[in-house]
């Protein structure tokens, strides 16, 4: 890691799953496989102090906040979706499934409603005012949600079997698109523009799709190759794309190849790699500002249970977002 | 004579010496955007590390290898289950055996028959039309004769999970296999709510009324302001906030109550009376990273973005208050403050460590003032190339110096832009 990069402390008992940034403080929550969700407040100079901790029944994959930086949900494993206000320092089961539930989300546009996606194949919309055990509504997927992302009005799920599915949350059950992956192996990850206007998409070969909703931008659309290595041929796994909150040409992607890289998507340039790290990177966040940039060294599973190590604990490092990173290279 | 195959895929090297026929057009040129040759290649000798997967031949394409995809996360709650269950890997390792073995009997034939396998993808995408917008072609299997009854992606490897409930709706019914039921915030029985024994979350335990997550912590401002920013890892190590690092080593999900023994969050919470999360912007009063900054606008990267203009799918949104886009207008938190990355950075490492003295202004201890050492450019080192930035930048705008000057963006709380560099 970069020598400036601070660590933060104490770092979960095992694999992280989800970093999330508070866009009203600098306050960092983690989900973990250890079944918690930690809650870290992040100082100016750079030390993290932990400030709450969570648990699910089963190892917990997601972590989201609130846009007003009051509550902080998450979900996982024991199929639950779960709450946990900052003020009173309570949680309270939101949500269910049938199967694990593998990504959550609260809507921008709809700051009370909250949405859960999981290996049962539905998207489910809860209203965390008045938690219930049904949802507002149900939108069926074709297959297990592999991951998901909303911004503004767009919502896109990507799920088993690379199916694509776009919604308008002016119309949140019924997809406004529904297509196959541009990439040609599992979907890994989706993660939506700042201003709602697309999405990328990165899946196990290493390979990034910027995809445009408007037909009219459909050519600013391109694939590249997110993780490969200079003469290399080892296919690695691009694990999460983060955009930059208020630079919204610059967005980051990391994978099993234990590689950072800013990238900026209006120029299709590259701007600036972090060094190479001892492990794989499972995900990555900004905080509201784009000053700090958190990632999760914790091993991502892609090479399934024969290199997991429970004597080694993931460490989650907060870099601060420097010029480079933000600055193409020249061609 | 036989028509040259290469030819069709448009890529002869024999041109006009070829000794096979060269005509346009024929079951071998396939569809618009993969070949076989492009074909055997991804699946052969561009695999990616993690094995089971699907494979979609081209963009947009729907998937030639189906019913394979085990993602991850999958594969690891089956492991860890797996171990709960059996306190062993076998259950893990035989559901990993059948879908191997599927992975592996799709590759092989495709690989053995390429073009059969194009063909059986080729009728099944023309016949079906947007049919199978939903669902998966079957696969293709030389030994069963294409069109396999195997159907979408119903799997061994799709088990539901058995961590928590097993049922689907009302919060709170069935009790877990995990803990004790216990109430819930919808007055239910429920497993949810505290993991058996100690309430991890301090205090006593949430019967009758939701967990109560404990404290802060240490209970108090860090006592690591003060110092180095590693300096007080150990005592971290030592005491860790959220409990002994434990148990968790061997079962994979641990103890959560093992937390709830020693936890630090035994104590009275403070979060309910005034913690830093009790007033949102005890960070951001003033602080570096701008909640009160008017600054919204462009980015110092010049982006007048339409960013907020409306809907994707270019309606204005109708869902709640039509809230205007956080990025269409000054806002709270957008503040950039990129320009803090156009001004040098003195070397990091010394202003954590103890106030430098280029630096007058609160280092090292818990500063609101922002002060923050993730405002500055660092140090890349070098290696990025040389001419990317210039950080001895002067040409800061003007307007955002001004804006920068109330919560201060500047490394370590220096006033002006000035002193060298990065470099590091």
């Amino acid at each position: 890691m970069a020598t400036t990069d601070f660590e933060v402390n104490p770092a979960p008992n095992d694999g992280v799953s989800g970093l999330a940034f508070s866009s009203q403080a600098d306050i960092l929550a983690c989900s973990s496989w250890d079944n918690q969700i930690r809650i870290y407040q992040v100082q100016a100079n750079g030390q993290t102090v932990p400030q709450a901790a969570y648990s699910h029944q089963g190892p917990a994959l997601d972590v989201a906040w609130s846009k007003d930086g009051t509550k902080v949900v998450s979900c996982g494993a024991d199929k639950a979706g779960r709450m946990y206000d900052v003020a009173t320092g309570q949680s309270t089961q939101v949500a269910a499934h049938d199967d694990t539930i593998r990504s959550i989300r609260f809507l921008e546009q709809q700051p009370h409603v909250m949405v859960t996606g999981g290996w049962d194949k539905s998207l489910k919309y809860w209203d965390t005012r008045a938690p219930s055990s049904t949802p507002i509504s149900t939108a069926s997927l074709p297959e297990r949600l592999y991951s998901m992302d909303t911004r503004q009005n767009l919502l896109v799920a990507a799920t088993a079997n690379r199916h694509v599915l776009v919604f308008d949350l002016n119309n949140p059950t019924v997809p406004y698109k529904q297509s196959f992956s541009p990439l040609r192996w599992q979907t890994r990850t989706v993660s939506c523009f700042t201003d709602g206007s697309g999405y990328a998409l990165g899946s196990i070969e290493g390979r990034v799709a910027i995809q445009y909703i408007q037909d009219a931008d459909k050519d600013r659309g391109f694939l590249f190759k997110s993780n490969r290595e200079e003469g290399s041929n080892t296919i690695h796994s691009c694990n999460q794309v983060s955009f930059h909150p208020t630079n919204p040409a610059t967005f980051t992607t990391c994978g099993s190849d234990g590689v950072v890289v800013f990238w900026n998507r209006e120029l299709k340039r590259r701007n600036n790699a972090l060094p190479k790290v001892n492990g794989t990177i499972s995900n990555t966040c900004f905080n509201g500002t784009g000053t700090i940039f958190a990632y999760a060294v914790s091993y991502d599973w892609h090479q399934g249970a024969k290199l997991h190590n429970p004597n080694t604990p993931p460490r989650i490092l907060l870099h601060p977002v420097s010029t480079n990173d933000l600055t193409p290279q020249p061609k | 004579m036989a028509i040259c195959r290469y030819y069709q895929q448009g890529r002869c090297q024999f041109g006009s010496n070829c000794r096979y026929e060269h005509i346009k057009g024929g079951t071998n040129a396939t569809a618009i955007s993969f070949t076989e040759t492009s074909i055997r290649t991804d699946i052969k000798d561009n695999r990616p590390l993690w094995p089971f997967s699907v494979y979609g031949p081209a963009k947009d394409e729907p998937s030639l290898i189906v019913g394979t995809d085990r993602s991850p996360e999958e594969d690891r709650v089956a492991y860890y289950l797996g171990m709960q269950t059996n306190g062993n890997n076998s259950q893990y390792l035989s559901s990993l055996d059948v879908i191997q073995r599927e992975m592996d009997g799709q590759v092989n034939s495709i690989l053995n028959d390429t073009s059969g396998a194009i063909k059986h993808y080729q009728a099944q995408r023309s016949s079906k039309a947007n049919a199978y917008a939903n669902t998966s072609f079957a696969p293709f299997s030389s030994t069963t004769s294409g069109g396999g009854a195997f159907g979408g992606g119903a799997s061994a490897f799709g088990k539901p999970s058995a961590f928590g409930q097993p049922q689907a709706s009302a919060f709170g019914q069935s009790p877990s296999a995990f803990g004790q039921p216990q109430t819930s915030a919808f007055g239910k029985p429920s497993a949810f709510g505290q993991p058996q024994g100690a309430s991890a979350f301090g205090g006593g335990s949430s019967f009758g009324q939701t967990s109560s997550v404990g404290a802060t912590a240490f209970g108090q401002p860090s006592a690591l302001g003060g110092a180095s920013a590693f300096g007080q890892t150990s005592s971290l190590g030592g005491a860790s906030a959220f409990g002994q690092p434990s148990a968790l080593g061997g079962s994979a999900f641990g103890q959560p109550s093992a937390l709830g023994g020693a936890s630090a969050f035994g104590k009275p919470s403070a979060l309910g009376s005034g913690s830093a999360f009790g007033q949102p912007s005890a960070l951001g009063s003033g602080s570096a990273f701008g909640q009160t900054s008017a600054l919204g606008g462009g980015s110092a990267f010049g982006q007048t973005s339409a960013l907020g203009s409306g809907s994707a799918f270019g309606q204005p949104s109708a869902l709640g208050a039509a809230q205007p886009s956080a990025f269409g207008q000054p806002s709270a938190l957008g503040s950039t403050q990129p320009n803090a990355f156009g001004q040098p950075a003195s070397s990091v490492a010394p202003a954590f460590g103890q106030p430098a003295s280029s630096v007058a202004p609160a280092f090292g201890q818990p500063s609101t003032l922002g002060t923050t050492g993730f405002g500055q450019s660092t140090s890349q080192p070098a290696a990025t190339t040389a001419t990317s930035v210039d950080l001895t930048d002067a040409s800061i705008d003007p307007d955002d110096l001004k804006a920068f000057t109330a919560p201060t963006f500047e490394l370590y709380g220096i006033p002006e832009c000035e002193p060298p560099l990065q470099v590091r």
